[in-house]
């Protein structure tokens, strides 16, 4: 079941949106339920972060789509907005509130539902996947995306954690490379597997991952480049 | 030649043929992979042996017939198992050919003169010891060869290139043959090892000669290349320039029109009038604040580019920072969005429902890096040679320049440019570190 926000001041747009969803849901198989609200500020008042998917008319009297958006965007980063306005001058500023997509009226039903079919595609990949480590008496149970990287030390793994470093007691980093190949870590040099997800920046062949800083081999920069244009042009849908 | 010494076995001749074919088709990319390139260079190798063994004692008049058909057949184990055109495969037909004469011929002088009367000589060592020569000169001439340029490791030759090569190739060939078969011309040698010296001497000749040639051809075609790109980059710069002016030119018009209007509000009368202007007022707004993306010049680019998709049908929706485009120059602006948004057009163009022309813009920073990514809806498949689409335009040689300067600016910048065909969509993707831009 997919939730979906509807904000539209105009009754029959809204109207026209909701028979489209339900077109598409014929089309796809996908299920969902929908809730409509007629200005931005009904949606903000009572938002608890409960919709997968929230269609925001820009031009609302009371509360505009813009600032609705940012509003939600403070209690929910992970929703995912899509604008839909007569007025592109002003969704051209989405990026702002991470809203990357929108919709121009009077709105067609492909355009909609490629749309809508993207969106969709973006929230199958948030499902969260656990590494179990094992450690000095006993193993850790570690979200994927909670790892920064994983470094290989001696004989021995660290893995670098949003909750700590942990020592695992046994794996080599050319199995972890393997293991996470599915996810999107990248081993940027012999003894270091970086989640792509943490990495904020390259500086003089480093990557920058909180305040640690990767070498990069030189054979692999070139690679990197691409995982990383690739993984991150691939969520910020 | 009522000689001692005896001619090249055909055997080894075989060899040396089939082994520069597999010179070449290490050289450059190749159409077949694992165990069917296996096969048919084992079944090639076969062929070419037999083939060369048991023509080996018709008359001289079958001769020339029979060396072209040994030459074909390398064409053709050439043609199969490179990623090449016929024109190319042609063209290493004929460097391949003479260096397997030059390796042949100088393997046998070599061996006559070093195992002429000893009792190591013999069939087994001849085959040895030729093998090492072909080895060593192969393994000499495969440094030697430039390395094809990605990420387009094709070799492209055209027919104009092709002729050049095809005359020294035969001028070479018939000069280092002419004495085994006409020994009365001025040009014949009497002597057998006068014989093999001038065969050896020309062959190397033409090596060389081909050698020379092909590196020239192939800095032509790298300094044609940077001409094309350098041309792309002016093209869009002059009409990004072209766009500005016309743009401009109805910005100034739509100001006058402004003040046009102010003075007729002036006037007291008339409600319904003021409510007309009112909404004339409303649409110039609507017009000066298109595209404003913090960048003027993307929003120009984009401006002049949703005109022409406004024209054609093609919803061309935009969210773009153009304040994280400071560091990149004009004319690298409008080279990538100009080259992006054009090969998105022309995609949509070929869509018969105007419903589904659709492209997608969107320049954004995720943590350190800036990304663009233009997208296009794209019902047909997209072929990929070296993670580039290949051109759809009729003359390949020429197209596919666009996508290079768009790669060509990413990297000057220290990014990256990727592009992927997925369910529908056709994306090309620019990352660039923002660190230290």
């Amino acid at each position: 079941m997919i939730r979906i926000a509807i904000a539209d001041d105009d009754a029959l747009c809204a109207q026209e949106l909701r028979r489209y969803i339900d077109d598409y849901a014929r089309e796809s198989g996908h299920r969902f339920e929908v809730t409509v609200y007629s200005d931005g500020d009904e949606l903000v008042e009572r938002y608890r972060a409960q919709f997968d998917i929230i269609l925001l008319d820009v031009e609302m009297p009371f509360l505009n789509g813009m600032t609705a958006a940012e509003m939600i965007r403070r209690q929910d980063p992970e929703v995912i907005l899509i604008f839909i306005t007569n007025m592109p001058q002003y969704a051209i500023r989405g990026y702002a509130v991470d809203a990357l997509d929108y919709v121009l009226k009077p709105v067609n039903y492909f355009a909609f539902s490629q749309r809508l079919e993207r969106a969709i595609r973006r929230l199958g990949r948030r499902e969260a996947v656990y590494l179990t480590i094992p450690v000095k008496g006993g193993t850790m149970k570690v979200a994927a995306d909670d790892v920064y990287y994983v470094e290989s030390l001696g004989h021995q793994l660290i893995y670098h954690t949003r909750t700590g470093n942990y020592a695992a007691t046994a794996g080599t980093i050319q199995q972890m490379e393997n293991d996470l190949a599915p996810l999107h870590f990248f081993r940027c040099h012999k003894g270091y597997l970086v989640n792509l997800n943490h990495v904020d920046g390259i500086r003089d062949g480093c990557a920058l991952v909180g305040d640690a800083q990767l070498p990069i081999s030189r054979a692999k920069k070139a690679a990197l480049l691409e995982s990383l244009t690739a993984y991150i042009s691939g969520v910020g849908r | 030649m009522k000689d001692v010494m005896p001619n090249i076995p055909r055997i080894l001749t075989a060899l040396a043929e089939w082994g520069s074919c597999l010179l070449y088709i290490c050289k450059y990319q190749r159409r077949l992979r694992g165990w069917r390139l296996a096969a048919v260079l084992t079944l090639s190798l076969a062929v070419q042996c037999l083939f060369l063994h048991f023509t080996g004692h018709l008359p001289v008049a079958l001769w020339i017939p029979c060396m072209a058909v040994a030459v074909g057949l390398m064409f053709l184990t050439i043609l199969l198992c490179g990623d090449m055109s016929a024109l190319s495969a042609g063209y290493c037909t004929v460097r391949a050919f003479l260096l397997a004469e030059f390796a042949a011929s100088l393997a046998w002088q070599l061996y006559t003169f070093l195992a002429g009367g000893r009792e190591w000589a013999g069939p087994a060592s001849a085959l040895l010891f030729t093998a090492a020569v072909y080895g060593a000169v192969f393994l000499v001439m495969y440094r030697l060869e430039p390395k094809p340029a990605p990420p387009y490791p094709r070799l492209s030759i055209q027919r104009g290139e092709l002729w050049p090569t095809l005359m020294i190739g035969l001028a070479c060939f018939v000069m280092s043959n002419l004495s085994f078969v006409y020994a009365n011309t001025p040009f014949s040698g009497n002597y057998i090892s006068e014989i093999y010296n001038i065969r050896t001497l020309m062959d190397l000749a033409g090596v060389v000669m081909l050698y020379a040639y092909h590196i020239q051809h192939r800095e032509l075609q790298v300094r044609r290349e940077l001409d094309a790109v350098q041309n792309i980059l002016q093209n869009q710069y002059v009409q990004y320039r072209q766009s500005r002016e016309s743009i401009d030119l109805i910005n100034r018009k739509y100001h006058d029109l402004k003040h046009q209007i102010a003075v007729l509000r002036a006037e007291p009368d008339a409600q319904k009038r003021a409510d007309f202007l009112d909404g004339m007022g409303r649409e110039i707004r609507d017009y000066e604040a298109q595209n404003k993306t913090g960048n003027s010049v993307l929003d120009t680019v984009l401006t002049g580019k949703s005109l022409y998709c406004a024209k054609h049908g093609i919803e061309l929706t935009c969210v773009a920072d153009g304040a994280l485009l400071t560091f990149m120059s004009v004319m690298d602006i409008c080279s990538v969005f100009g080259n992006l948004l054009d090969n998105a057009i022309e995609c949509e163009l070929r869509i018969p429902d105007k419903k589904k022309r659709l492209i997608h813009l969107a320049v954004f920073s995720k943590k350190d890096f800036l990304i663009i990514r233009c997208e296009n809806y794209c019902p047909e498949p997209v072929n990929f040679r070296s993670g580039d689409p290949v051109t759809t335009k009729e003359d390949g040689n020429y197209h596919g320049y666009g996508v290079k300067s768009m790669r060509y600016t990413a990297q000057k910048y220290g990014g990256t440019m990727t592009i992927e065909a997925k369910d529908n969509w056709f994306s090309v993707n620019i990352l660039i570190p923002l660190t230290g831009q």
